[in-house]
This record gives structure tokens, sequence and C-alpha cells, in this order.
């Protein structure tokens, strides 16, 4: 959708048009279900970040400003839905935050590769700050600067957290022998 | 020595963003320095790995499990929403009003005599909040279709009257007129979702010039109001489709 077509859609959704929003929901649906997988660790709390936030963005499309972009207001809900779930989970239950959920069956769709599930559990091992620049970076594919603006810090904060991030990433995968050390 | 230098050089490198000449000199670094090559290997693994990780598909059940959550929120919370929405639409349409009523004012005056024999039109409140009652009966649907567009019309049993609710979609702009008896008054048009372009009444006739998709409720009141019959016309792209409500009453 380019951005001129996905303007109208949103103004027509913002009138209350629910095959309009339900568009957004075809544009948008693949990539939050993957940054809520990717940050929570579970397809089924995932599904559930994903219906939440389009729920939100839906009761609050009115406070959307078109002067900014459309994914950075949906993926910053999606980021604090998913922030705040992690939290809430590490607070709440005895789950140890760096094991991954037990929802995390072998037979999730998410899970489906044994090599994927590695690299989620040492992903889960990161802390919240930490695993966002990854998923953003490497599952969702943006940009510096794209992050810098999403997580409101600097570009030079978002590179050195990346760097960092890697690092530790990597050092968890050798520990896991998913890679040689 | 491995320094920052080296690993924001790798990292650039890695994520693409190196300009050629920052490529050469890592180059070079790899070539003499066997710390720096052993570094940029494990930046490399974790980048290779990282990638073997594939975005999946949504569950097949989510995107209906969003609609059905939006669709309940709108009618749990449709008297609220209608308001937004009217208060949107009725600015647009007390702007386009006035510089119509400009405008229609010289207009007026030149075709008074050929307008004045058909009834006052009157210029609709797009704002309040009345909605059906809840278990108010349905009195009378009916379907069009014409040219690249729609119409769904239900009439609903209201105190002292009745509402035709309407839900339309057109490819371009359509029309909708309502032929209703004489003896009931179009009271308001309600609950308006969408791009109406004019909203007209005249006597016995209610005018709806729409793009796109729209809703909207019209209230019309008078005694036995559900009892009278109505005509129903859709125009769209050179077509036209008509009906009638409340046939069996006649």
């Amino acid at each position: 959708m380019s951005d001129d077509a996905e303007l109208a859609v949103i103004r027509r959704a913002q009138n209350g048009d629910a095959r309009a929003f339900e568009a957004l929901v075809d544009e948008y649906q693949g990539v939050l279900y993957n940054l809520a997988l990717r940050m929570t660790g579970s397809g089924e709390d995932a599904r559930d970040l994903t219906q939440t936030v389009f729920l939100k963005v839906w009761r609050n499309l009115a406070s959307y400003d078109p002067r900014h972009r459309f994914y950075s207001w949906v993926y910053r809900i999606m980021l604090n839905e998913s922030l705040n779930f992690v939290q809430r989970r590490r607070k709440h239950s005895e789950l140890d935050e760096r094991m991954p959920s037990s929802d995390a069956e072998p037979d999730d769709e998410a899970h489906a590769s044994e090599i994927t599930q590695h690299i989620q559990g040492a992903l889960m091992e990161l802390t919240p700050e930490y695993r966002e620049v990854i998923v953003l970076r490497h599952f969702q594919q943006l940009a510096y600067q794209e992050i810098a603006e999403l997580l409101s810090i600097p570009e030079k904060t978002v590179k050195s957290r990346l760097y960092s991030a890697r690092q530790l990433l990597g050092a968890r995968l050798r520990q896991r022998g998913i890679t040689s050390a | 020595m491995i320094d920052e230098a080296f690993d924001a050089l790798a990292h650039a490198v890695l994520d693409g963003n190196a300009t050629p000449q920052q490529r050469a000199t890592l180059d070079a670094r790899l070539a003499s320095d066997p710390a720096a090559r052993e570094r940029w290997l494990d930046f490399e693994t974790t980048h290779t790995t990282l990638a073997r990780v594939r975005n999946v598909e949504p569950p097949l059940d989510l995107k209906p499990a969003i609609m059905r959550a939006v669709h309940a929120d709108r009618q749990s919370s449709a008297t609220g929403h209608f308001e937004g929405a009217r208060e949107r639409i009725g600015r647009a349409i007390g702007l386009r009003l006035a510089s119509a009523f400009a405008i229609g004012a010289v207009a007026g005056i030149l075709i008074w005599p050929l307008v004045a024999n058909r009834g006052d039109l009157r210029n609709l409140p797009t704002s309040g909040t009345m909605m059906p009652e809840p278990g108010t009966a349905t009195i009378d649907r009916l379907s069009l279709a014409a040219g690249t567009s729609t119409l769904m019309i239900e009439l609903v049993a209201m105190p002292k009257g009745i509402a035709a609710r309407m839900e339309t979609n057109a490819g371009g702009t359509a029309e909708i007129v309502i032929e209703h008896d004489a003896t009931l008054t179009a009271e308001s048009v309600r609950e308006i979702e969408g791009r109406p372009l004019r909203v007209a009444l005249t006597t016995g006739t209610i005018g709806l010039e729409f793009a796109g998709e729209m809703r909207c409720t019209v209230l019309l009141k008078g005694a036995k109001a559900a009892k009278r019959p109505m005509r129903v016309t859709l125009r769209s792209g050179g077509m036209t489709s008509r009906g009638e409500l409340n046939r069996s009453s006649q």
C-alpha cells in the first residue's frame, strides 16, 4: 500500500469504516504479530497482544496524527504493550524471564525449528531493552534512524545498544552450542 | 588490539551501512590483525544465525478475532463513536453548507420562480443522540444495487415515527432518493459515518448524495409512520435501481 493510499484508508477508518480498518489489519497483523512473538517468546501471547493492540489502534485512531508515520505509531503501541506484558509476567509469575515461556511448545508454529527455538531462548535471556533493538533491526529490518524514532532515543544510542546486544546474544548462542566458540 | 572504532566499523559493514572506503579499511584491518579477524567472525556468525529466523504467518483466526473485537467495540460504544464521527462530518457539512448557503442565496433569487412550487428545501440537523431504542422492531428491509453502488435500508419503529437506517457503498458517487408519504416529516439525519456530499429534504422526499461508504439514519415522524409506504431509488454510474418499503401495508 502506498503512503497516499494508506492515508486514505486511515481516514476512512477514522470515520468509523470497519472495512478500511480491516485493510489496515491485513497490512500490519504480520509485522505486529512477529514483533510480539519475538518480544514475548510465545505464540499465544503474541496472538493476544496483537488483538489487544489492534483494538487500541481502533479506539485511538482519532488521536493518530498523519504527520507521523502510521507504522511508527502502531509499532510503538505494540512495543509498549509487549514490554508491559513482559514486565507483568516477570512480576506476577514464577516464570523466570530468562527461560522461554511455557507456551513455547515444540509444535508451535513460531518455534517450528530447533534453531529458532534456541535463538528465541537466547533472545529471552537479554533484557527487554537489548531484545527490542535486536528484534527491530534483525527481524523487522528497521534502519537505525527508524529505530531511534520509534524508541525516542538518539541514533547513536541505538547503535551502541545494538552492538552490546549482539555481543551478549552471540555469547548466549555460543553457550547453547548454536555457534562455535 | 580491538577498539570501539573497529566494532563500529564491523557492525556498519554487517548492517550494510558502510561506504566502500570503510569496507576497504575493514578488509585491511582483518588482513593484518588476527584478533580483529576472530572478533569479526563472531559478529558475522551472530548475524548469520539471526538471519535464519524467519517471520511466521500469524494464526489464521487472528484477523477474524480482531475484527470481531472491533465490531463488538463499535456496537458497545456506538453512541460515543457516532458522536465523534458525526461531529467531524457535521463540521465538514457545516462548512459546505455555509458555502452553499452563500451561493444558494444568490442562485435562489434567480431561480425562485422555477422551484417555488416544489416545497421547502431544508438543511437537516446533523447532531443529536437519538438512537433506535433497544428492542425496537424492524418493520422492513430493502437491498438495492445500481452501477457500482449498493444500498441496504432498514426501517425500524420509533416512538412517534420510524428510523430508516442506511448502509451504502459507492464505487464513485451515488444518489439515494426516498419518496415517502407527505404526512411524514423527516426530522433529522443521525449517526452519519462516511462522506455525504449532499443531504436535502423536500416535502415527501429525502435526497442523499454520497461517495464511498456511508451509514446514516433518517428519522421520520408522523401518525402511523410504520404503515406508510416508501419508494427508494438508487442512482449510480448511469444506472438506476428502485424498490419499495412497507409495500405490504399498501
